[in-house]
């Protein structure tokens, strides 16, 4: 049976894979502003008889996914555009900037293994200011919750930060040099 | 054999003493050697007697390509230069040369699987090959000239279409450290002095014809379409440099940097990478951008385009505009390069003003572009920077010197990073103008000799990554542990294998690149993390052997060994699974020649061991292993004192580095006391001819 509203399905799914391509994950509020745009809400019309929209697409379009923040609240994307790696870091990036950081050291550490460079941060999809960042590493420094997060500079000044949990103080050392300055000395 | 497609069918032979131009079959005497390096050593092998010089008349030089040249196969723009190598020391043996660029599809197109050149002209020539017509032109108008005015010159007679691989001064006056460059920036090193001891100034190459396919279209299409599909970007990293919404992993060593935001800053108007999905295949040549990678971010904004070999949608050769140094230098204000050619100007400096990423040592690396790649001067992989500054800051060239030529060269500008210098060496080093410049030019291992400087000093240096014969390493212990090491033992020259260190960092988790390992070699643990090596086993054996003969192919099949094996994708949805028997796909449907996995591996196990016969003949010794396929000292030092197998150092230890010679040779069925290739080995490969040769010289086990 077809479901109510299918017909405004590809519109909605549209703009959750326009959003995934561009690296965004999409609220319930950008859906409803979504269809107001397309015209397929009438002024009168309640929100809540379009809430159900985005859960019914996930059954019907197997690409678009749901993950929720610690406050419940869900955000959508298109696992076809948007890897849920990516979408992880986003809704983390929301919730709690401090706790990121140190996940992205720690899981950089293991599994690769390897320092991870602060300037990571800076760019998408974290998008950290200079002044975040520092204030992150100012908490980590203070807090036994982040005492396996440990810092090394490479020769040019660049600091890594990585997790001792996984990475000897001189192995991390090490790759870090190579990865900063040694990789592109041995092209 | 069936083959009908890949090969062009002839080899053109190019005798320059008596100017007599003919023919032979591809298929009938080189069809066993695929191509490329494989032709080149089996023309040595039959041609060239040991003892030969380099610059001997009786030396030939065979510039190869392979059944794959001039095809859609993607990555096929490659040419091997093969000959004896004027900076292999103590003694010149075989080695090649290798060029991306446009020749090789001109090549092809013209009707040719390779060139023999023989022979010495009485005064300078050039070769135009525009498809059948064959000629040895006067090129005294040419001689003296740069790179860049011979081949506009040369390209103005021929056409816009052809290709041409030249010569600079370098090569004309016999420096050993010079280059053969095609299409203004394609450069072979080694070999440039090689051509010109023969005064041949450039070859021509223009073709109209195409290149057959055997198999059926559709099937050749979907290979080609695979091939891309598992494509990464430069070096086969198959993950981007930063997070990427389409991407689980990312590596900041990765050659990915495609990325929203980036853009090509000089395009007109500037053109965004965008995140390069890898599922896009017509946004593969946006991935990479090594004028970044090397130069640091600020390349951006001077990056107009990366530029492709034939038949490459990887576009390494990342072409920058920097107009500044234009009036400041009197330089072109385009330079274009990859890897160690961006950074030649800036790797003879120790310092600059701004930095090693600043705008300085940018314009440092546009000056030694112009310079070198117009000259014609060979870096020998960075290895003439390194003994420079070694010997300045040493105060080695101060010693040795004399006071007048030391004091006319302005060093407080050296020391100071002022990219004016290079103007000062750089010429002088392409016309021997001194000592130092001369010296400079003949390669470490002479340089060393000449100045009475134990090779042992240099081998005990690891800032001077030197390896031996002059030579340094290529991909070593830094990037593959044991399997490193022991591959930059086999060669004449800095090995050029990139088949292991492009698997080590193509930026994929450890876990995940154990899993492909143990696909390809028998075991995860052919690999450790990087700086974290443990004991040798079979498995890193097994992947030096792989590396190795995987290097010999691409250089005979005409692929990028930049560009593979392809181990891994950058696919998720394959496990990032690539597919180590795409050359064999490629190759079957080429050339209609059937040949799986293993069959066209023992072809490259053929052409890898015909290199080994040719250094055993060339050197005469039969003891090869203790005194060719050596390991400098650094390799078994750490300067804060670390053991090997400690998390944080690349020490290797003595013990375990002769356990994985001893494993490498048992796998290829060499002596492991001596080294030498047994006669089975020259059997299962069916080159019981040469072992019978080497037979008579004492040179089998």
């Amino acid at each position: 049976m077809k479901k109510k509203n299918s017909s405004i399905f590809p519109i909605v799914a549209g703009a959750i894979r326009r959003q995934s391509t561009a690296g965004m994950l999409v609220t319930p509020e950008e859906i409803f502003d979504v269809l107001r745009r397309e015209g397929r809400l009438a002024p009168e019309r309640d929100r809540h008889e379009w809430d159900n929209i985005p859960e019914d697409l996930i059954g019907e379009e197997k690409d678009i996914k749901r993950i929720v923040d610690q406050a419940g609240k869900p955000y959508y994307y298109s696992a076809r555009y948007l890897n849920e790696a990516y979408a992880l870091i986003l809704l983390k990036r929301k919730d709690n900037v401090l706790e990121l950081m140190a996940e992205i050291v720690r899981e950089n550490s293991r599994v690769y293994p390897r320092p991870v460079p602060l300037n990571l941060f800076m760019d998408p999809p974290f998008s950290m200011s200079p002044a975040e960042i520092d204030a992150c590493r100012k908490k980590m420094a203070e807090s036994k919750d982040y005492g396996d997060i440990a810092g090394t500079i490479t020769s040019t000044g660049t600091t890594f930060f990585y997790s001792t949990l996984y990475l000897k103080p001189s192995h991390a050392e090490y790759l870090a040099e190579w990865l900063d300055v040694g990789q592109s000395e041995n092209p | 054999m069936n083959g009908s497609g890949g090969w062009a069918g002839k080899v053109l032979r190019v005798n320059l003493s008596n100017g007599k131009i003919s023919m032979e079959s591809t298929i009938e005497r080189f069809k066993d050697f695929l191509g490329g390096t494989g032709i080149g050593y089996k023309v040595l092998w039959d041609e060239v007697p040991a003892g030969t010089k380099p610059f001997d008349a009786a030396n030939k030089i065979i510039f190869g390509v392979g059944p794959l040249a001039g095809t859609g196969a993607p990555c096929n723009g490659r040419t091997a230069i093969t000959s004896l190598w004027p900076t292999c020391w103590p003694a010149p043996l075989v080695a090649s040369g290798h060029m991306g660029g446009h020749f090789a599809a001109g090549l092809k197109y013209a009707g040719y699987d390779a060139v023999i050149i023989e022979g010495q002209a009485d005064s300078p020539v050039w070769l135009s090959v525009s498809d059948s017509e064959v000629k040895i032109k006067d090129a005294r108008h040419l001689w003296g000239e740069g790179i860049r005015r011979a081949t506009a010159a040369i390209s103005q007679e021929m056409g816009a279409e052809a290709s041409v691989a030249a010569i600079g001064q370098a090569g004309e006056n016999l420096v050993p450290m010079s280059v053969i460059i095609n299409s203004y920036s394609h450069s072979a090193g080694g070999l440039g002095a090689v051509m010109g001891s023969k005064k041949l100034k450039a070859i021509g190459v223009r073709g109209s014809r195409s290149v057959a396919i055997a198999g059926p279209k559709e099937e050749w299409e979907k290979a080609v379409k695979l091939h891309l599909s598992l494509l990464g970007a430069n070096n086969q990293h198959v993950v981007p440099n930063s997070p990427q919404p389409w991407a689980e992993f990312y590596s900041p060593g990765s050659r990915w940097l495609a990325s929203r935001g980036r853009k090509w800053g000089a395009a007109s108007p500037p053109i965004e990478t965008g995140a390069c999905d890898p599922r896009d295949l017509s946004r593969i040549a946006f991935r990479t951008n090594n004028a970044a990678y090397f130069m640091g971010e600020r390349a951006w904004k001077y990056t107009v385009r990366g530029n492709s070999c034939s038949g490459c949608p990887i576009a390494c050769h990342t072409m920058i505009k920097v107009p500044s140094v234009s009036a400041k230098y009197g330089i072109s204000e385009i330079g274009q390069n990859t890897c160690s050619g961006l950074s030649f100007g800036r790797s003879f400096f120790r310092t600059f003003p701004d930095g090693s990423q600043g705008e300085i040592a940018l314009e440092a690396c546009m000056v030694g572009m112009s310079l070198a790649d117009d000259l014609g001067i060979w870096c020998n992989y960075g290895q003439l920077q390194r003994d420079f500054k070694k010997l300045y800051y040493g105060g080695i060239l101060k010693e040795k010197l004399e006071k007048r030529e030391f004091e006319s060269y302005s060093w407080k500008s050296y020391e100071a990073g002022n990219p004016e210098f290079l103007f000062e060496l750089l010429p002088r080093i392409a016309s021997k103008g001194g000592e130092l410049a001369t010296v400079l030019g003949l390669g470490s291992g002479y340089l060393l000799e000449q100045w009475g400087i134990p090779e042992e000093e240099w081998k005990k240096d690891s800032a001077l990554l030197y390896w031996k014969m002059g030579h340094p390493k290529h991909h070593a212990n830094e990037d593959a542990g044991q399997c490193g090491a022991i591959i930059n033992t086999q060669y004449n020259r800095d090995v050029q294998c990139h088949s292991h260190t492009n698997f080590i960092r193509n930026g994929l988790p450890l876990e995940i690149q154990k899993r492909l390992a143990r696909d390809i070699w028998g075991s995860g643990e052919a690999i450790d993390a990087v700086a974290a090596y443990t004991p040798m086993n079979i498995y890193k054996a097994k992947m030096a052997k792989w590396s190795l003969l995987r290097k010999e192919l691409h250089d005979s099949l005409s692929l990028c060994n930049w560009m593979g094996p392809v181990a891994a994708s950058p696919l998720q949805e394959r496990g990032y699974r690539g597919d180590d028997s795409l050359e064999s796909l490629l190759y079957s449907l080429a050339t209609g020649d059937k040949k799986s996995r293993k069959e066209l591996d023992l072809a490259a196990e053929r052409i890898f061991l015909l290199h080994r016969a040719l250094t055993l003949r060339g050197m005469g010794r039969r003891q090869i292993r203790a005194l060719h396929d050596t390991l400098p000292d650094w390799v078994f030092a750490d300067s804060s004192g670390k053991p090997p197998f400690t998390p944080g150092t690349i020490h290797m230890d003595r013990e375990d580095i002769k356990k994985g010679m001893d494993m490498f040779y048992q796998e290829l069925d060499w002596d492991r006391l001596t080294g030498l290739p047994k006669r089975e080995a020259y059997k299962k490969v069916g080159l019981n001819d040469v072992a019978a040769e080497l037979a008579k010289k004492g040179l089998l086990p």
